[in-house]
């Protein structure tokens, strides 16, 4: 098998099989039919094999948990695995991810830009991103813009935010080497972080909102109203988000 | 010796549990407590390894039963720990395709073994040397362990291992006891005994005699309160007796009686 292969990069949406586009059900019907190689994270491969038990991704969840592997080596390592087997070893191959492949995943950025670099096709299968699945607990319409970034990006990297503009942070929580979604171990450190950080551009009585999910089986959406002095004694799953209004009640 | 033999009733009572309990007596004494918990954790499964030792070795060389290589090669870990050589466990049946390597060299021909495993023509890599700490050699032992069938259960059990890609780890190999029945007269159904603390707080240099339930069987063996021990001890001078001895009221004791019936400590004697 030479060189003839193809790569899918599916996404499967924030959770409910309700949510998965046609288009990706296909794909994975007929990955399975045709035993095509797919690889997924543990909460999509849960997704799938819930939707097509007949298939069976491959886990990618040793990448989370190799020692003195950061998370950018990781991710670029997985970009070049998924390139490999599909335009040099001739694979039609299927990458699985959660949400919308787009929003925050950083191997499916690498894969794209090198796919791009060497003038491979790929084929992108939309998912609903996180964002629309949040939205609905607040009252937003785009008028005042919105800042978008990851909770990491203000804790982490001193990426300053205006508080004139509505922001929605994400994944306030962070994996632990188990990659597990509904983590909530790792967020209280996020949270005093980011308390920091926002006391910066915002008075401590600002009220926020922790906009969540209730999980399986329902997913709904779910939110909670706080201040930005009470942030720290929360504790989260890792795909939570967090909404700042702008000051003066800009949403 | 065979496996049967070593596992041996007589085997077990007179060198294996005897050379155990001595040797986990010397790693407390020296607060040797990862080895003391090796040990202790090593005592505790001879029971559910003799208790199904023959079983394991007629299913390993008839049919190559996965979980019979795992209780094979648990038997194998507690003779090494003991100071003996491991026994051969045979290989009843032609092997997949397999390469073998360095450790190092892992790095270079990452693409190659992973393009084999994920097509079949490989099955595991048989690796001669540790494979290097190095970020890019432990990323390609992840891609070799996601695309080779069997890799993951060619490293935990050696070749034979190829035979049985879903050998379940030890501690997954056997669930609970079957529950037992209500009686007018009950009869233990595992043997009891103190034991120095449970491995993983030995491990952590805790010692607290414990209460073990042990059967000679494919069960795992459970840690219980003293007054469960207490109540089991006491069972063949009857019900009434062995609650009274533990200190319990009949309403209390009956209640500790039906969840050791549950869990198959108890049954009635027909």
């Amino acid at each position: 098998m030479k060189a003839s292969g193809s790569l899918t990069i599916l996404g499967l949406g924030p959770a409910r099989k309700e949510h998965i586009t046609l288009e990706a059900v296909q794909a994975l019907r007929e990955a399975a039919e045709h035993g095509r190689p797919t690889y997924a994270l543990a909460h999509a491969r849960a997704i799938v094999q819930d939707l097509v038990p007949s298939l069976y991704p491959k886990s990618l969840d040793y990448l989370y948990t190799i020692h003195g592997v950061d998370r950018p080596t990781a991710y670029r390592d997985l970009a070049k695995m998924m390139l490999r087997k599909a335009y040099v070893e001739g694979h039609n191959v299927l990458y699985v991810v959660a949400g919308s492949p787009l929003f925050y995943n950083d191997a499916v950025l690498f894969i794209r830009k090198i796919a791009q670099e060497k003038g491979h096709q790929i084929r992108l299968i939309h998912g609903m991103s996180f964002v629309d699945l949040v939205l609905d607990q607040v009252h937003w319409t785009g008028h005042h813009g919105l800042q978008l970034y990851s909770a990491w990006n203000i804790a982490h990297d001193d990426i300053p935010v205006r508080n004139s503009t509505p922001v929605l942070l994400c994944q306030l929580g962070e994996f632990s080497a188990e990659g597990s979604a509904l983590d909530t171990s790792k967020s209280s450190e996020m949270l005093k972080k980011l308390q920091e950080k926002l006391l910066l551009s915002y008075p401590e009585e600002h009220r926020v909102r922790i906009l969540y999910s209730s999980g399986p089986p329902q997913y709904h959406s779910l939110s909670v109203s706080l201040s930005i002095l009470e942030l720290p004694h929360r504790t989260v799953p890792v795909y939570s988000n967090l909404w700042i209004p702008g000051l003066g009640g800009v949403e | 010796m065979s496996f049967v033999e070593f596992y041996s009733s007589e085997q077990l009572q007179s060198v294996l549990r005897p050379t155990l309990s001595q040797q986990l007596d010397q790693a407390i004494e020296d607060h040797n407590w990862l080895l003391a918990s090796k040990i202790l954790a090593a005592f505790i499964d001879t029971w559910a390894i003799g208790g199904s030792i023959q079983y394991a070795w007629q299913h390993w060389t008839s049919d190559c039963d996965p979980t019979a290589l795992a209780v094979l090669s648990r038997a194998n870990d507690i003779i090494r720990i003991i100071g003996g050589s491991p026994l051969r466990i045979p290989v009843p049946r032609a092997l997949p395709p397999y390469l073998e390597l360095e450790g190092h060299e892992i790095i270079d021909r990452r693409a190659e073994i992973c393009a084999k495993a994920l097509t079949g023509e490989i099955w595991g890599v048989l690796l001669h040397s540790p494979v290097p700490l190095l970020p890019q050699a432990q990323l390609a032992l992840g891609e070799l362990r996601m695309e080779a069938k069997a890799q993951q259960a060619l490293e935990r059990l050696g070749l034979v291992g190829l035979l049985a890609p879903s050998a379940p780890l030890w501690q997954d190999c056997f669930g609970r006891a079957p529950s037992g029945r209500q009686g007018e007269r009950l009869r233990l159904m595992c043997d009891l005994a103190i034991l120095p603390s449970t491995p993983g707080r030995l491990a952590k240099g805790e010692l607290k005699p414990t209460a073990w339930l042990l059967w000679n069987g494919p069960a795992h063996a459970l840690p219980v309160h003293r007054i469960a021990y207490d109540i089991l001890h006491n069972i063949d001078k009857g019900t009434e007796h062995a609650i009274n001895t533990a200190g319990l009221s009949m309403e209390q004791g009956e209640e500790v009686i039906s969840e050791l019936l549950a869990i198959g400590a108890l049954d009635c004697i027909s």
